[in-house]
């Protein structure tokens, strides 16, 4: 499908509000008409490219599987009821049937007479009656007749779409436009975020080298179309590899970012490496690690007041030197397995004489002793720091510590190997477990859990509050939340702590670590974007371009988008990429913009270039720190700063993670700004979008049953109530979409409003709901009266912007 | 364990009515409002605090919330009585329609609303009413 053509349908699609109408429905999941439609045809691409259909075939295909449904766009349908071929006669709102539109929407698509003839007869626009009858619905015939394109449409490609559970796919294994094309299906039981995303990326993979082809995803699983099932047996004996190869290459992709390393760094009085499993990953780590003591305190500068008999910076000095001979200690220890492992401390004797060759053996002495650390009294510690010192070659005070960190990376970098094999992460291991996760199809696991199902439970085994396995460890309050009072696995009302913990198992453990790799704030929010009910390869592809935008520092714009939304909400009824691409290019212009990307970048400079702003601007090929900030906001630079403000966490067909710190309001107050973005997403990724309230939880609500799922908090169902958006169970329809983004956007623009006349208070968003909007009205007023400015403006449209929230769209 | 109590609610509301009633009475007493020029005395500027806003209609909820006056006849005499006091016009037939339609559709709603809920009611259709008239004004009534 063609680029052009494909930004057509979507104009047309939304201009005619699909995505504000239920096409499926059920306890199993909602999905819009724009998404079926969408995905109906992704998926019949797909399935005419795998059957060789010729191009034109292929256009038809795709084109009478867009409209399939169109004939759901009826009144009649929208209120629940079924419809049949009469009543598409009849004139709809515009003044036209729906066979009018078919014909000007495939006219200005350039399709000739014959062609549209072709789709017209074949199209069974969603009617109760003769949903898959051709024949039955050919009277008379005005074209010519594509038996193929109208079986991979109707039969397959629909038929696909429209499953609600991958368990159903058993039940027609095959498909009906070509016999020898099968289906297959792979899934997992917990959706736990990184973990479970890694696991179907291998899988993924599996089945690719297989010879099997993915053509719908669900969020716990994938369905695949192919022929050779023998292939895939024997591939399934490699799955551990599989697993263990995608979790390598995350970790090691993610490693680079400058963040892991650090992770690795405790305090000098404490563990000083508490997360060796951080550092031994790759060379990038060591350097972050390294770089990382460089600047702790007790290196640059150390407490030095016990210290007499000599010149504070020269004591400064020697104990910042003593500091990292603790670490390299620490670091030695480790590589050796406890000084156990002769030949890793032979490798690292040699690395230590040839970086260092002046310094005398007593310090390499101390160090493979582990006598550093031990040592207490401070005359022995300055003497050994003095050997070491002596032993130098740089003599120049400042340049000191940068080079014996520099050697001590190298020193590293040797022993790596031995450090990665006692205590890196056990990827083999990870993956053996992770190999429980999947429910279809079943490998041959030891699984504790069904164990003691089977063989009754064993008094008191631990299970994890998370998922349910075996509990292994002891949990931090940070990764379950603070809801500690409304679980059933601790007393009510008691906090953690001490010996009261909650315990989870290690695949929960190590999802929270990998979390804490990519997270930089504790405190974050987190958003869960599913497809509703199922995408197809077609979605998916749009879903990646809205991502390789990297736009996401325009989420943290809430000003500006809202005023967007409220001046032209028809901008949106575009192609979601054109609609991005329209407002990074309007937000770029922004001064204000522009000078934040520019503090970001500098302080970005600061961290990782120690304010070094030419090898900066060299590395990223631009001349100027102006350039380099447009190169950033058209998202060219491939750099992380706090401008970012949301994370992508990964990206796999099933679903996307997200991210961003929480904001500092009342809860509630923040969940109707959550709300506001998390609409705005489920409007240009078209899918649903969920809120999740504990932290490392797998995700529980798998199934789309409307466009944004917000939880059950009460303080925000009053004021979604107040403003007459529905809830059901949580979920905002997918109906109420537009009106929601509305009237959030109002309330947002009023916010900011009485912010910028000093009214700045804690639940500020929730009284702008709960008041009477005289009340909003009368404050502004009166704020503007204390500032000795009538602002008739300010008055007028924050009475427009209530009226809008007022209103019963 | 400490007891459930369950609660039901005795007392039927019919909120539609209720809700409908209170927009009748929002809508007769801003269209009075409308009507209401006030005085301005030599060079100085008009106010726009609430209170000036409101003008008779802020006397007019304060005396029924209070209970202060219950005959509708009484309550329009005195609003009728402020109106001339503090407006730069006297009252019009129309005005005078709506603030009789107001006084007596305040009133009916004072009788079918459940006491609990009575004072939020007042205070959404002062609201409303102070909001209509602001719009009013800075919409480009005569008043401004």
């Amino acid at each position: 499908m063609d680029e052009q053509t494909l930004k057509e349908l979507y104009k047309f699609a939304l201009g005619r509000g699909w995505h504000l109408i239920e096409a499926k429905w059920s306890h199993r999941g909602k999905a819009s008409l724009l998404s079926h439609s969408v995905n109906v045809m992704g998926i019949a691409e797909r399935l005419a490219e795998l059957e060789g259909l010729s191009e034109k075939e292929k256009k038809l295909a795709c084109l009478l599987a867009f409209l399939h449904d169109i004939g759901k766009e009826h009144p009649k349908f929208r209120n629940k009821k079924e419809f049949t071929h009469k009543d598409l006669r009849e004139k709809l709102s515009d003044g036209k049937t729906i066979e009018e539109v078919v014909i000007d929407l495939l006219e200005r698509l350039g399709l000739s007479e014959d062609e549209i003839n072709s789709i017209l007869d074949m199209l069974p626009y969603g009617a109760i009656e003769d949903m898959n009858h051709f024949e039955c619905m050919l009277e008379p015939r005005r074209g010519k007749d594509f038996p193929k394109v109208r079986r991979i449409v109707h039969e397959d490609a629909d038929r696909l779409a429209s499953l609600k559970r991958l368990e159903d796919v058993e039940r027609h294994p095959h498909l009906e436009s070509d016999d020898s094309l099968k289906l297959t299906y792979h899934s997992v039981n917990v959706v736990r975020g990184i973990l479970t995303s890694i696991l179907h990326r291998a899988l993924h993979r599996l089945y690719e080298d297989a010879g099997w082809h993915p053509i719908v995803f669900f969020p716990e699983g994938t369905i695949y179309v192919g022929k050779d099932v023998k292939d895939l047996e024997k591939k399934f004996d490699d799955i551990e590899e599989y697993i263990a190869r995608e979790l390598r290459f995350f970790i090691h992709e993610r490693s680079e970012d400058g963040e892991v390393g650090r992770k690795a760094v405790g305090v000098i009085v404490q563990t000083v490496i508490p997360a060796p499993e951080y550092l031994y990953i790759s060379e990038h780590t060591v350097r972050d690690f390294w770089d990382a003591i460089r600047q702790q305190r007790s290196i640059d500068n150390p407490n030095v007041e016990r210290i007499s008999g000599i010149s504070e910076s020269e004591a400064k000095e020697l104990i910042g030197l003593y500091n990292l001979l603790i670490y390299l200690t620490e670091v030695v220890k480790q590589c050796t397995d406890d000084y156990k492992d002769e030949i890793a401390k032979d490798v690292f004797k040699k690395a230590f004489e040839s970086e260092f060759p002046n310094v005398p053996a007593d310090v390499l002495e101390c160090i493979i002793s582990s006598k550093i650390a031990n040592t207490k009294p401070i005359d022995e510690k300055m003497r050994v720091a003095k050997l070491f010192r002596n032993g130098l070659e740089t003599k120049v005070r400042e340049r000191l510590l940068d080079d014996v960190v520099s050697k001590f990376k190298n020193i590293t970098n040797e022993l790596r190997g031995f450090g990665e094999k006692y205590y890196g992460i056990d990827y083999d291991g990870v993956a053996r477990e992770l190999m429980k996760d999947i429910s279809y199809p079943c490998f041959k696991v030891e699984t504790d859990v069904w164990d003691a199902y089977i063989e009754g439970k064993k008094r008191g085994t631990p299970l994890c509050i998370l998922c349910s396995n075996r509990a292994e460890t002891e949990a931090i309050a940070s990764i379950v939340g603070k809801a500690e009072s409304f679980t059933n696995f601790m007393r009510g009302g008691s906090k953690i702590g001490g010996g009261n913990k909650y315990r989870i198992c290690s695949l929960c453990e190590l999802e929270s670590k990998l979390r804490s790799l990519s997270m930089s704030s504790k405190e974050y929010v987190e958003y869960y974007l599913i497809p509703q009910i199922s995408i197809s390869p077609l979605g998916m592809e749009e879903w990646e371009k809205i991502i390789e935008l990297r736009c996401n520092w325009l989420f943290n714009h809430d000003l500006e988008l809202s005023d967007l939304i409220i001046n032209d909400m028809d901008r949106f009824n575009n192609r979601s990429v054109d609609v991005l691409v329209e407002i990074r290019e309007n937000a770029i212009k922004r001064k204000n913009v522009r000078r934040r990307v520019e503090n970001a970048l500098k302080s970005y400079i600061r961290r990782e270039y120690g304010g070094d702003v030419s090898s900066f601007l060299s590395d990223v090929e631009v001349s100027s720190l102006d350039e380099a900030v447009d190169k950033y906001l058209k998202g060219e630079l491939d750099i992380t700063t706090q401008f970012d403000y949301l994370t992508l966490h990964l990206i796999t067909p099933n679903y996307v993670m997200m991210s961003h710190p929480k904001e500092s309001d009342r809860e509630d107050a923040n969940y109707l700004r959550y709300l506001f973005r998390m609409l705005l997403m489920s409007r240009l990724f078209g899918a649903s979008v969920i809120l999740k309230e504990i932290q490392c939880e797998p995700l529980t609500q798998k199934v789309s049953k409307g466009a944004v799922y917000v939880g059950l908090s009460l303080g925000l169902k009053k004021a979604l109530d107040k403003l007459g958006i529905r809830t059901d169970n949580g979920w905002v329809g997918i109906e109420d979409t537009d009106k929601a983004l509305l009237k959030l956007s109002a309330i947002i623009q009023l916010f900011y409003i009485m912010r910028g006349v000093q009214i700045d208070k804690k639940g500020l968003l929730l009284e702008i709901v709960n008041n009477p909007p005289g009340r909003v009205v009368c404050d502004i007023v009166n704020a503007l009266q204390k500032t000795k400015k009538f602002g008739r403006n300010d008055i007028l449209k924050s009475i427009k912007l209530l009226n809008l929230m007022e209103e019963t769209v | 364990m400490r007891p459930i109590y369950w609660t039901k609610e005795a007392e039927e509301v019919d909120r539609e009515k209720i809700s409908e009633m209170e927009k009748k009475t929002i809508e007769h007493l801003s269209d009075y409002l409308k009507t209401f020029y006030p005085k301005k005395s030599g060079e100085a500027e008009y106010s726009y605090t609430k209170t000036s806003i409101m003008g008779p209609i802020g006397k007019l909820l304060s005396a029924v919330s209070s209970g202060k006056i219950e005959n509708p006849d009484a309550l329009i005499g005195y609003i009728v009585n402020i109106h001339n006091a503090t407006a730069d016009n006297p009252l019009s037939k129309h005005g005078k329609e709506h603030l009789e339609n107001g006084v007596k559709a305040l009133l009916e709603l004072r009788a079918v609303a459940p006491k609990r809920m009575w004072m939020r009611i007042l205070r959404e259709v002062d609201y409303a009413v102070y909001k209509n008239k602001l719009e009013y004004i800075l919409g480009g009534g005569k008043n401004e």
